[in-house]
Order: structure tokens, then sequence, then C-alpha cells
């Protein structure tokens, strides 16, 4: 390989890469895509994406099974491109002071009978509606879950009601399939939740992210040490965070990289004890296996 | 080399497993591998715009192939065969597409890069960038494969289904092509 190439292909190799919304945005996806959100279960509000004014978006992977919990319109989406035609609401005040604005994206699987196989889901329409409050606080829709959930969608049943506010649905979009989702749409919404603590949730979970995304790049790149000064900083911040399961994970894969065998064993071991059903526990497992001669 | 080494663990859990160890695997696979499918169809050719559709069709695509996966071949090359095979059908659906922004204005087609890549884009980058579409597909494919992902010729011939001395020459003749049109590139200062 010539010098030039070797230079332009590591330098091809500092590039960004997605951002977590992108990550979180494909899987929820392809959760529908797939089958795997079902219909029928508020499966997981992901927000992300705090800006300097403290605008939350939130996506939301809602389905309504049979009670409406719905906030909008409609449709599951396929390809992630179509959610681009998802309407990201304009600010809505919710802040006392300081504008804290929650554009919130919805998209909802239609109903029961659209439960889903995959290619149901793909032909299932994705559809906005904007989701206009009728009084200026609290117009959200679905209790935010930490990405954990997003990736383990299971069934459930609709987010507790805290707060509950009724918003006037109006349809807006733009495109031709919105209209026929809208047209079926529930015109009245139940929002349950405090938009507080959405924006609150949704903050943390994104400061969250921002430390992990790092420190799992690095671990791409076989940057181990690179990624525990990362993921011991996530846990001196977020000890109990809503991605801790994934930062002990992504530790142990760390340890791995260092060669510190004997820690990466014993962190094992204690995540198994503290999170005995974890998903996460496969991944964990098969990382020490590949590694160590003897399983924790 | 960064975006691109195959990590420990990187094979999927054994078929036979639950349906919920196997949404668990898949959740795994997922995490490890978003970065690097991500990153190979870009250099592939997709358009910023696209990445989040195809790299979506590629992780459909691998749930659906995954029972045929030989757990004895490394996992990365396979996968790449599969987001290749992705990547090609959406180039060649593309291939119109292009043509009609060919005849729009500047402004209009530049609305397809990304903002993350026009904002701290560096010259590197773009070099890169040109070099890989003066390419045609077969030639940029096992460059690709071979010297942005550090896979071995063997498993580029393997999952591309084609002899390895086809890897070879077409290895010798895209580097070439390569190194010739970053050179005329960093010439013009970038504006190829």
């Amino acid at each position: 390989m010539s010098p030039l190439l070797r230079s332009l292909v590591d330098a091809d190799n500092q590039r960004p890469g997605p951002t977590s919304e992108d990550r979180t945005r494909v899987y929820a996806t392809l959760g529908v895509s797939l089958g795997l959100i079902p219909a029928g279960a508020v499966v997981a509000a992901h927000a992300a994406s705090a800006t300097a004014a403290g605008q939350v978006t939130a996506t939301a992977v809602a389905a309504s099974g049979g009670t409406s919990t719905v906030a909008t319109a409609v449709g599951a989406a396929s390809a992630v491109g179509r959610l681009a035609l998802l309407i990201k609401a304009p600010l809505m005040t919710v802040g006392v002071g300081a504008v804290l604005g929650a554009a919130l994206t919805a998209y909802v699987v239609k109903s029961p009978t659209a439960r889903s196989t995959a290619s149901a889901a793909r032909k299932a329409v994705a559809a906005g509606v904007l989701a206009t409050p009728r009084t200026a606080p609290a117009a959200l829709v679905a209790t935010p879950a930490p990405l954990a959930e997003a990736a383990a969608p299971e069934e459930r049943p609709a987010a507790p009601v805290e707060h509950p506010v009724t918003v006037r649905t109006t349809p807006v979009h733009h495109d031709h399939a919105s209209l026929a989702a809208a047209s079926e749409a529930p015109p009245l919404v139940a929002a349950h939740t405090d938009a507080a603590d959405v924006v609150r949730a949704g903050g943390a979970l994104a400061a969250e992210q921002a430390l992990l995304d790092p420190a799992r790049a690095e671990l791409a790149r076989g940057d181990g040490s690179g990624a525990l000064a990362r993921l011991e900083l996530h846990e001196r911040r977020f000890p109990g965070g809503a991605l801790a399961q994934e930062r002990e994970a992504m530790t142990i894969r760390a340890l791995v990289l260092t060669g510190d065998r004997d820690r990466a064993r014993s962190r094992a071991s204690t995540f198994r004890a503290r999170y005995p059903d974890s998903l996460l526990w496969p991944m964990i497992k098969a990382t020490l296996d590949a590694t160590l001669s003897a399983r924790p | 080399m960064p975006n691109n080494r195959e990590e420990v663990g990187s094979r999927p859990d054994a078929p036979g497993a639950s349906v919920s160890e196997g949404r668990e695997a898949f959740r795994a696979i997922y995490d490890r591998e978003f970065d690097y499918v991500w990153h190979s169809l870009r250099r592939l050719g997709i358009p910023a715009r696209d990445l989040p559709d195809v790299t979506h069709d590629v992780f459909l695509k691998l749930h659906k192939s995954l029972p045929t996966y030989d757990a004895t071949r490394p996992f990365r090359p396979w996968l790449f065969g599969v987001l290749f095979r992705v990547a090609s059908d959406h180039q060649h659906l593309g291939r119109n597409a292009r043509e009609i922004l060919d005849d729009m204005p500047i402004d209009v087609r530049d609305m397809s890069a990304g903002p993350e890549q026009r904002a701290g884009e560096s010259e590197e980058w773009r070099i890169v960038d040109r070099a890989l579409e003066a390419m045609d597909l077969p030639h940029r494919v096992v460059l690709v494969m071979h010297d942005f992902s550090g896979h071995s010729a063997h498993d580029v011939a393997r999952e591309l289904s084609i002899p390895l001395k086809t890897v070879y020459s077409r290895l010798r003749t895209a580097r070439a092509r390569f190194v010739l049109t970053a050179h005329q590139v960093q010439l013009r200062g970038g504006a190829a």
C-alpha cells in the first residue's frame, strides 16, 4: 500500500460516524420492520439531542392497544428516510423562565390488526400529524424510556398516567400517505406524563449517550484504555443511570482489550449478580469466552 | 485500524437460542456493528442522506441471513458481503436519480451532503471521497474491503464470490487509480 493511500485510509478512519440519534432511530425503525416492536404497546420513547436551548427531540415509538394513548397519527415507519417526513413539532414552551422546547415526534403503530410481521410493518404508512397543545404546558405523549428499552422492546401497557393532558391534533403533512393515515387517526389524544419529567429524563439520557458513544467508538478502534477513561467518567456521573448496564458491558470489553482479565472477570461476576436477567449478558459472556480460557 | 477491527466476541451466538436470546444477540450485533456498517456503506458510495435507510436495510437483511451464517468464518467479512449486496441494489436503483440530479443546479445537488460531512470535513476526507468516486464498483469494493476494512484477500474473494487472482488484480488497479485521482485532487486543491 502506498504511503499516500495509507495516510488517506488512516484519515478516513478518523471520520465521525453516525450519531447516537441515527443509531437509535434506525433501531426503532428496524424494530417495527422486524415486528419486534409490537402494535398494542407503548414501547419506548427516546429522547435525544438536547440542544443548547434545552430542546429535546423525543421520538416516541408508541402504539395503542385499544385504549388510546395515541398522541398523534399513525403508521409504522419502515425505512428511516420516511421518518424524515414525521413532523417535528415546533417548540412548545414548557419551562419556567427559560424556553424549554420539546419537539415531539411520535409515530404510532396504527392498530392491533397491524400487529406486525416485517412486511406489514414495511408496508405500513408512515405519517405525521402535528400535535398542537391547546394550552401552554405539557403536550407530551409517551414516557421516555431508556434506550435499553427501545433496544429490547417488549409488549407493555400504556405508560402510567400522571397528568393527562388533551391535545388537539392538527393534520399537517406533506406526504401522500399522511393524509390518508391522518384521517384514520383519532382526533383527540390523551397525553400522559409531565413535560418537565420528559425533558429532564431526555436530557439525562442524551448526556449519558454523549459519554458512551465516544467510548463505543474507542472500543471499536481497539482503544481499551481510552474507552475506560470515558466509562469511568460515566460511572461517576451516572452510577445508576439508565445506561448503566451498557456501561458495564462496555467496561468489561474495555478491560479485556487492555489485557486486564482479572478485573474483567470480577466485573462480569458483579454484573451477573446485579443484573441476573440482563439482555446484555450473552454479549458479555461471549466477550469473556472469546478471550478467557475459563468462564467467570 | 479504527472502525475496522474485528472485536472479540464478535460472532453471534450459536443458533438454537431462544427467541429472546436471539433478540439479545441481534441487539448485540447491532450495537457492535452499526458503525462498521455505516462507514462501509459510506465508502461504497451511499450518499449521507441515504445512510440511515440503507443501514436499516442491511440489518434487516442481516436478520434474515443470520441463520445461514457459518460460524467458522470470520463475521465481519461475511457482514461486508451482506452489506455490499444491499448497497449494490441501492446504487443500481439510485443511478437514475443521480442522472436526474446532474441536471439540477449545484446548490440543489449539494443538499445531498450531510451537514456533518460538510461542517468539519477535512481535506483528506474530501480526497478519499473523490478518489473512491472515480472508481467503478467492482474495483471500489475490493479496495474498500481490503485496504479500508482490513480484510484479507481470501476473505474478500470468498465473500464477494470472485477468484483470488481477480481480487489481487482488481486491488492493484484500484490502488493505482485511487492514488492517481488523489494526486490529481491534491493538485487541484480538492476541487475535483
